[in-house]
């Protein structure tokens, strides 16, 4: 196991007083695995990710049974410690790459601050050479010919698709154990998306890193994904391997979800209604008690004002009262 | 069965409102607020609340210090100056001409420079590039050495002090309004309301001006802090309101020659002048910082 | 990055051409007559009709603005009327008195402002932040002239640590070739150079500090809220999940970032400083250009107004145009901006 996160609960203060914002959602990753987490906008996914990098203000209160990566506990660590471990064995890619990048400085210089000191011997000049030639071999490793240009090009004069490069460039520096990648080709066009996930595929067969893939949309996930968790307004509702969990879903909510999907879609008929949820994602003052998605879901039943407990089946865990699907 | 109700609908407080809930929340700019309105008070009502006239002297209480002090009168409360005149009621007239008069000279120009600055986004004429360059020049020449221009051409005096700053401010009015306009013009929202054939003048008072009035509020309160500075500042320099006038700044400048012997009658009108500029400045600065928060929700 | 060297100067010399359009027409809007407002000489003054023929006023307006350019060239700014002292050289020696006590006031305001801004940022909303605010803000809300007596009668008069006016001790007759006083000591070579340094510095400390006090307290606002804004930007985050220290994100990322919207803020700094300058130097009888203006207009001496107003003018174009450059030099992603404008 490589990253084990258990009951991860995370508070926020807002006007009506302290919400569970991430209720004890369970995560776990095991060595070369691509995991992708889906989960709509507000529902805490991203949370999840800056929980694990620690990028999250005083303004959230992280509490966790673990966070434990390779057994070491991420929450308890200095700050120190946790530079150790970010951006060297858990490095993170992000949404709308561009604004992550320095419009002041050359993509050069940003890609050098990836390379740590302690990885480069000799006098100054020595080390800035390795350094020059370990930014170079970083820009080809993901697939960009020309670094002398792009070396010395600014943020803004790159494509988006370019940016994602320089973003993963960086983040592969040290061969991370972990790489977590947040909606990473969301507002891309779909041939620069598939090959943005070409090149995380092949980082992931070449160094057999794990993968926390983020993902709002159940029709756009990377195909090489192994296992999904959905995550709806800050509850964990399944988790299982990707082809069965697909296939046949445990909760009401991944059913819905795959409902609206394109491909289920298609074979709807106009005028039929849409087979979705009704409503709205509830707001974070109006959440409602026990299971979340309660209100909107078509089985609900008296119970489901208490939090379902998390029920494994074989390799498959769901947290629900009235799962379907379920035969045996 | 009743449906549960899915749609959670709360009425959300207008942008206007949760400035004010965001303003409401700082506890020193809501004082500030309250010294404003006393100021406006005072300047509106003062000759009611003082016993004597400006400009009235008593031979038998010349230079005498405030009441609380040994050598102190109960009729003078904050003492008098080497004339014999009240402090507290010359600091009282004073809020006339150093708070009210710039408050009216900026609402004017506000209302002055608002209107041209609409018209000139709403018709788009010169290479605005170069205009912009120009009034960006404009902006950055010092009010107050404008101020000086003009008061080199007409003299110096309290109305021309005046005249001189309300022209100075127009084109800072004029220059954000137009910006403000520029800005907005390109979003979403108000192509879609040209799209739906909307007049000019209801583009402008109902599309824009909810938009942009956040910033000419911030633009106002800035106007207003430089206006009493400058006032005050060509009082100073006996370029502004002349002797015997009870302008602050002008009573700072009467009292440098006693400054050494009585030293509140220079310390009252300048402490007079910095709790009113601390008092403008805390405000605006407030506002900005409510309308960034919301700007960044 | 030359398309737009070329366009500043450009629009600098039209608006220079401006400047002198108007201190031009000035002569004429001024009471009395235009030549003796452009030179300074009377018309009793025998040299009168001479003066008249060679600003050429026999002949139209073009013809004399065309004149008084090269009068300006030429270093022919007119006399003063008070006095009859050339105004072009008095100007540059009080052109380079104030301009010293600018620069050091800007230096003195420059490294504690962004330290106490920066400062601020960090622990926004925290009391650390609201005490620095409250401190810019009512310290920026004094009015100047108020402060600067106050700390004449309290630092000069009642402790007597300082002169109370004036940039040297007379007796040291240090003769004004740059105005600078530093310089000029330099130039001198008095006797006793240690002193004149001493007794120059002691003049200087209290106008400056006085000077400081209100760019410093923008300084720290304009700071801290560009530096909040900058925190919250997402390059910031990618700089932490480099594994980078928070001293090296903010020293490398935050702070660059955030001194670029304080440069673009910071025209308003120098305008406040040179209003500052103007009432400081009467206050503290600091022979400089304000000190000299705000006479002028009070005794009417109108070539000296038009001189002092073409020289500040200048100044403060100069500048706008060295800030615009600086901040599309230092800064790359403005350039795009200012081309792709639409």
């Amino acid at each position: 196991m490589l990253l084990d996160i258990r009951n991860l609960t995370i508070r926020t203060k807002t006007n009506i007083g302290t919400v569970n914002v991430l209720d004890k959602v369970n995560l776990q990753i095991h060595e070369g695995e691509i995991h992708t987490l889906v989960g709509e906008s507000g529902s805490g996914k991203s949370l999840i990710a800056r929980a694990i990098m620690g990028f999250l203000s005083e303004r959230w209160d992280v509490t966790a049974d673990r966070v434990w990566f390779e057994g070491k506990d991420l929450l308890s660590l200095s700050a120190a410690e946790r530079r150790d471990i970010i951006g060297v064995d858990i490095a993170m890619i992000f949404q709308d790459a561009k604004s992550y990048l320095d419009p002041n400085l050359t993509i050069g210089e940003q890609l050098s601050e990836a390379v740590l000191d302690r990885d480069l011997d000799g006098s100054w000049w020595q080390r800035s050479k390795q350094r020059k030639e370990r930014v170079i071999s970083l820009l080809h490793r993901v697939g960009i010919k020309n670094h002398k240009a792009m070396m010395q090009s600014y943020a803004h004069e790159l494509s988006e698709g370019a940016a994602q490069k320089i973003m993963i460039a960086s983040a592969i520096a040290h061969r991370p154990k972990l790489l977590i990648a947040d909606e990473p080709t969301s507002t891309m066009e779909p041939a620069t998306r598939q090959q943005i996930y070409r090149l995380l595929a092949q980082f992931h067969a070449r160094y057999g890193m794990s993968m926390l893939m983020i993902s709002q949309d159940l029709g756009a996930i990377m195909p090489q994904t192994e296992r999904i968790s959905m995550i709806y307004s800050g509850q964990l509702m399944e988790t299982g391997p990707a082809e069965p969990l697909l296939q046949k879903p445990y909760h009401p909510y991944t059913e819905a979800l795959l409902n609206t999907s394109l491909y289920r879609q298609a074979e709807s008929q106009p005028r039929t209604k849409l087979p979705t949820l009704p409503g709205v994602e509830p707001t974070l003052q109006h959440l409602p008690i026990g299971c979340r998605l309660g209100p909107r879901c078509p089985y609900a039943k008296p119970e489901c004002i208490k939090t379902p407990k998390t029920l494994k089946l074989r390799d498959r865990m769901y947290a629900c009262h009235h799962p379907v699907n379920l035969e045996d | 069965m009743p449906r549960p109700n899915l749609y959670y609908e709360e009425r959300m407080p207008s942008p206007l409102q949760r400035v004010w809930l965001e303003f409401r929340r700082n506890a020193f700019a809501i004082g500030a607020l309250y010294i404003l309105i006393f100021i406006v008070f005072i300047s509106l009502f003062g000759p009611l609340l003082t016993p004597y006239g400006p400009n009235q002297q008593f031979i038998d209480a010349i230079s005498l210090p405030p009441a609380w002090s040994v050598n102190g009168d109960v009729r003078f409360l904050l003492g008098t100056d080497e004339l014999g005149r009240d402090m507290i009621t010359r600091l009282i007239y004073g809020a006339r001409y150093s708070f009210a008069l710039p408050l009216l000279v900026v609402i004017i120009s506000a209302l002055i420079g608002v209107t041209l600055g609409a018209i000139a986004a709403m018709t788009v004429g010169v290479k605005s590039s170069t205009l912009k360059h120009l009034l960006d020049v404009l902006m950055s020449i010092p009010s107050l050495l404008l101020a000086l221009v003009i008061i080199a051409l007409t003299g110096p005096g309290l109305g021309n002090a005046l005249l001189a700053i309300g022209l100075v401010m127009i084109p800072q009015f004029l220059h954000v309004t137009r910006n403000a306009i520029h800005d907005e013009r390109r979003k979403p929202y108000v192509t879609a309301s040209r799209l739906n054939g909307v007049s000019d003048y209801y583009l402008l008072t109902m599309v824009f001006f909810p938009n942009i009035v956040r910033v000419l509020v911030i633009q106002f309160t800035i106007g207003l802090s430089v206006a009493i500075f400058d006032i005050a500042a060509l009082g100073f320099l006996r370029l502004g309101a002349q002797a015997p006038t009870p302008e602050w700044g002008s009573m700072l400048a009467q009292s440098l020659e006693v400054a050494y012997v009585t030293p509140w009658v220079m310390a009252l009108p300048g402490l007079a002048l910095f709790i009113t500029l601390v008092s403008v400045n805390l405000v605006g600065e407030t506002l900005r910082q409510a309308i960034q928060k919301q700007l960044e929700q | 990055m030359t398309r737009y060297l070329l366009r500043q100067i450009t629009l600098l010399f039209f608006t220079l051409l401006a400047l002198s359009l108007f201190t031009f027409c000035l002569s004429y809007w001024f009471a009395g007559s235009a030549v003796t407002n452009s030179s300074g000489i009377f018309p009793d003054d025998p040299s009168y009709a001479t003066i008249a023929t060679a600003r050429g006023f026999d002949g139209g307006y073009f013809g004399q603005y065309i004149a008084y350019l090269r009068h300006l060239f030429a270093g022919d700014w007119g006399r003063s009327l008070l006095d009859g002292a050339p105004v072009f050289e008095q100007l540059i020696v009080r052109f380079g008195a104030s301009l010293e006590i600018m620069l050091l006031a800007l230096l003195v305001a420059w490294f504690p402002g962004v330290a106490f801004g920066v400062l601020a940022a960090l622990k926004p909303g925290r009391s650390v932040d609201n005490t620095i605010l409250g401190m810019s803000i009512s310290g920026y809300s004094i009015p100047v002239f108020w402060f600067a007596q106050l700390a004449i009668l309290l630092v000069a008069v009642q402790w007597g640590l300082t002169p109370i006016a004036g940039q040297i001790n007379p007796l040291f007759d240090i003769p004004a070739v740059t105005g600078s006083i530093l310089i000029d000591i330099a130039l001198a070579q008095p006797a006793n150079p240690q002193a004149a340094y001493y007794s120059a510095f002691m003049h200087m400390i209290l106008p400056v500090t006085v000077l400081a006090i209100m760019p410093m307290m923008l300084l720290i606002r304009l700071t801290r809220n560009s530096m909040l804004d900058v925190l919250n930007k997402n390059y910031i985050v990618s700089s932490y999940a480099k594994g980078m220290s928070t001293r090296r994100v903010l020293w490398s990322h935050a702070l660059p970032n955030a001194m670029q919207q304080v440069i673009r803020q910071l025209s308003n700094l120098i305008s406040l400083l040179i209003a500052n300058t103007f009432i400081l130097e009467v206050i503290f009888s600091w022979p400089g250009i304000g000190n000299w203006l705000v006479r002028s207009i009070y005794e009417r001496d109108y070539p000296v107004i038009q001189g002092g107003l073409l020289i500040i003018g200048s100044l403060i174009l100069v500048t706008h145009v060295l800030l615009n450059l600086f901040h599309a030099w230092r800064y790359p992603q403005v350039r795009k901006d200012l081309y792709a404008a639409p």
